[in-house]
């Protein structure tokens, strides 16, 4: 799978959890999932396991603990799959 | 050092329509689990474990910057008034949750209540979420100037990390502070006493 197309899906998933909706409208690899998009960590559990299941990967706490960008994301799915 | 977290109990996002259904198992231990489905109250206890869970971690990382955030291993043991602990298996972290109607607020700690000289606020915010941030760090500026006879146009929030550390002119002020921010709520806590803040100026140098 290439990366663009994994990366548009990760933020289709991440979409609906992004509480600053203005910084969608910027988003790229460089962009902080945290800091920049306001996901809270609450529900970044919600987004790993909607990784799980959207690429049919196993997403591990230590993998999710280096995880800070969009582009982070994208590198660490394609790497399992 | 200290940890703390708040929890919005009235936004959107605390609510099990929007939660995965893998959520619970993904979160808590087996203990946790079984203290959740014998509880009247499922929904609160959950966050308070969750909250609690935030404020150890934020400790645990400064103790140890090689520690994930893997929820399980935060198992929360509280009594009845919401004081107890947080096993990890680097550690065990005195935590106190405290609950109003529409929040949650944790404050976890290496040691146990009462060798800290404590400053702590939650506050309500319905401003726009990407300025919490800057608020809250105002608001720390401003209060922390006071207790400690400071202007707060002197002291700077920077940060090791994520982790959030005070400086005044350029130079570690002694303290140790944790951020945080959830819905309609943002909240810190500070340690006050002497030597809270040996952890990170070492570091920093």
């Amino acid at each position: 799978m290439e990366k663009t197309e994994i990366q548009e899906r990760v933020v289709k998933i991440l979409t609906p959890y992004v509480k600053d909706q203005g910084a969608l409208a910027n988003v790229s690899a460089a962009t902080n999932i945290l800091e920049d998009l306001k996901v809270n960590s609450a529900r970044l559990v919600d987004v790993v396991l909607a990784f799980e299941d959207e690429f049919d990967i196993e997403i591990a706490d230590e993998d999710v603990d280096v995880v800070n960008t969009v582009g982070d994301c994208v590198g660490l799915i394609a790497d399992k799959l | 050092m200290i940890g703390n977290d708040v929890v919005d109990l009235g936004d959107p996002e605390v609510q099990a329509s929007g939660r995965h259904p893998r959520w619970d198992a993904r979160v808590f231990s087996s203990l946790e689990l079984e203290t959740l489905h014998a509880s009247g109250a499922p929904d609160r206890l959950r966050w308070i474990f969750w909250t609690a869970k935030e404020a150890a971690y934020k400790v645990a990382r400064k103790l140890d910057r090689r520690i994930v955030f893997s929820p399980p291993r935060f198992e929360v043991r509280l009594d009845a008034t919401l004081r107890g602990h947080v096993h990890h298996p680097e550690g065990i972290f005195p935590v106190r949750v405290d609950e109003a109607k529409d929040r949650l607020h944790a404050i976890a700690s290496d040691e146990e209540p009462g060798d800290s000289d404590l400053l702590e606020q939650v506050v309500a915010w319905d401003g726009d979420v990407a300025l919490a941030g800057k608020a809250l760090r105002a608001r720390v500026r401003r209060e922390l100037a006071t207790r400690l006879e400071l202007q707060a146009e002197d002291l700077e929030i920077d940060r090791i990390g994520r982790i959030p550390v005070v400086l005044a002119a350029g130079r570690p002020v002694d303290v140790d502070l944790s951020l945080s921010h959830h819905g309609g709520f943002v909240a810190f806590a500070c340690d006050l006493s002497e030597g809270a803040g040996d952890w990170w100026s070492e570091a920093r140098s």
